[in-house]
């Protein structure tokens, strides 16, 4: 079991994502806000950040400088649902690089839960 | 030319609309995958359930497709290009694109000359392009039937009167890949060439065709500053040619 937080400005994929994870038996806890996800961070230890690419105030790229600043250097899995235009393009590549892992939604369950386990098996080498 | 200006501006605010589009689906389909998952978990042993969740998942995923073809057209990632070996690329390309047509289909491969020609551009694309000419022509032939695909390396000059309009429009002078699909399908008449490469246009049934395949070849070559010819006879067959600029390395 791993304690998992997950940042995605839409609600509806947190509540569905958050079943898929607490089904597999992980902690879960959900923020919609990249500065509240921080201040949960601090709080708390997690094993691993689940994060949207492209959100309002904070995007991805922001909130992975962010965490990296605060001397958070657990796994991050990034997702993204595609550029709206060659600026965001250029924070997805950016992304791509410096996550470790990066998914395109709509992401199928057992690849995220792949890509959770790599995750996670990798913090643990 | 200010009709090409404001072909571009035009298809530069539809991009910028259907990335935006794409990426608002995609975040309302992405709930859909994760729930239907958490119903099928929990009803391992109801038939309809089962069924229906599948059903829910290959709709859920053809409809993923669908954006995933829309991004590809509004996509403009001229910083992805790099230098590739065309020979190399192509070949490669072209065995994967293959193996996706049903085995009634016949794909001849005529010997591609030369090899120590480089192109700027990248290989996800090449595959896209070559995806979407044969399943086309496969379709253009109700899945069964010969494929000709042949590459070449041609000098073009322009405003030679002996070429094609298209090379005479788009192309600079210079030396070019020239990459051409032949199919023996329904063709289509003069008419109709004006507007298969339109996004949406599409002849198929719902579900079966977006009209999108040919505007994203079409995107893709301006993006690599090539560009794409089409030549068809109703009832006997068609041929695409694609024109991507080459060079050649020093040894
Ligand atoms: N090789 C061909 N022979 C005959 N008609 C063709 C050929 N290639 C394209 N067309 C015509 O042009 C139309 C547009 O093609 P395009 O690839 O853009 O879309 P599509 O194949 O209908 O759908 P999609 O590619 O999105 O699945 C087709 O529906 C078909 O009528
Ligand atoms: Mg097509």
């Amino acid at each position: 079991m791993a304690r998992i937080l997950i940042l995605d400005d839409v609600m509806d994929i947190l509540e569905t994502m958050s079943f898929l994870l607490i089904a597999e038996g992980h902690g879960v806890r959900i923020e919609t806000q990249a500065q509240d996800a921080l201040r949960s961070l601090h709080a708390t230890r997690y094993d691993l950040i689940i994060t949207d690419a492209l959100m309002p105030h904070m995007n991805g790229l922001e909130f992975l400088n962010a965490l990296r600043e605060h001397g958070i250097l657990i796994p991050v899995i990034a997702m993204s649902g595609g550029a709206t235009d060659s600026y965001n393009e250029h924070i997805l590549g950016a992304l791509r690089d410096t996550a470790t892992y990066f998914l395109r939604k709509p992401i199928h369950p057992s690849s995220l839960c792949e890509a959770v386990t790599q995750a996670l098996e990798g913090e643990k080498l | 030319m200010k009709t090409l200006e404001r072909q571009r501006e035009k298809m530069e605010s539809l991009g910028q609309l259907a990335g935006g589009v794409a990426h608002e689906l995609n975040n309302m389909l992405q709930p859909i995958f994760f729930a239907v998952d958490a119903i099928q978990k929990r009803a391992k042993d109801d038939d309809v359930i089962q069924a229906s969740s599948k059903k829910i998942i290959s709709c859920t995923t053809k409809a993923a497709d669908i954006i995933e073809d829309i991004l590809a057209f509004a996509r403009e990632d001229s910083d992805h290009l790099c230098f590739i070996n065309m020979k190399e690329t192509f070949e490669h390309a072209l065995s994967f694109s293959k193996d996706l047509l049903p085995k009634t289909i016949q794909v001849s491969l005529s010997p591609c000359p030369k090899s120590d020609y480089w192109a700027w551009m990248n290989e996800t694309d090449m595959v896209r392009l070559l995806t979407n000419l044969l399943t086309n022509a496969a379709d253009s032939m109700e899945q069964k039937g010969k494929i000709d695909v042949k590459m070449d390396y041609i000098f073009v000059l322009k405003d030679d009167p002996n070429r094609p309009e298209i090379i005479n429009d788009v192309l600079k002078s210079g030396r070019y890949a020239c990459v051409s699909v032949a199919d023996e399908g329904r063709g289509f008449p003069r008419e109709e060439i004006e507007r298969i490469f339109d996004p949406f246009y599409t002849t198929k049934e719902i579900g079966e065709g977006t009209g999108l395949g040919l505007s994203i070849v079409h995107n893709i070559l301006k993006n690599w500053k090539g560009g794409v010819n089409v030549s068809s006879v109703e009832g006997k067959g068609t041929v695409f040619s694609l024109y991507i600029p080459v060079c050649r390395t020093e040894t």
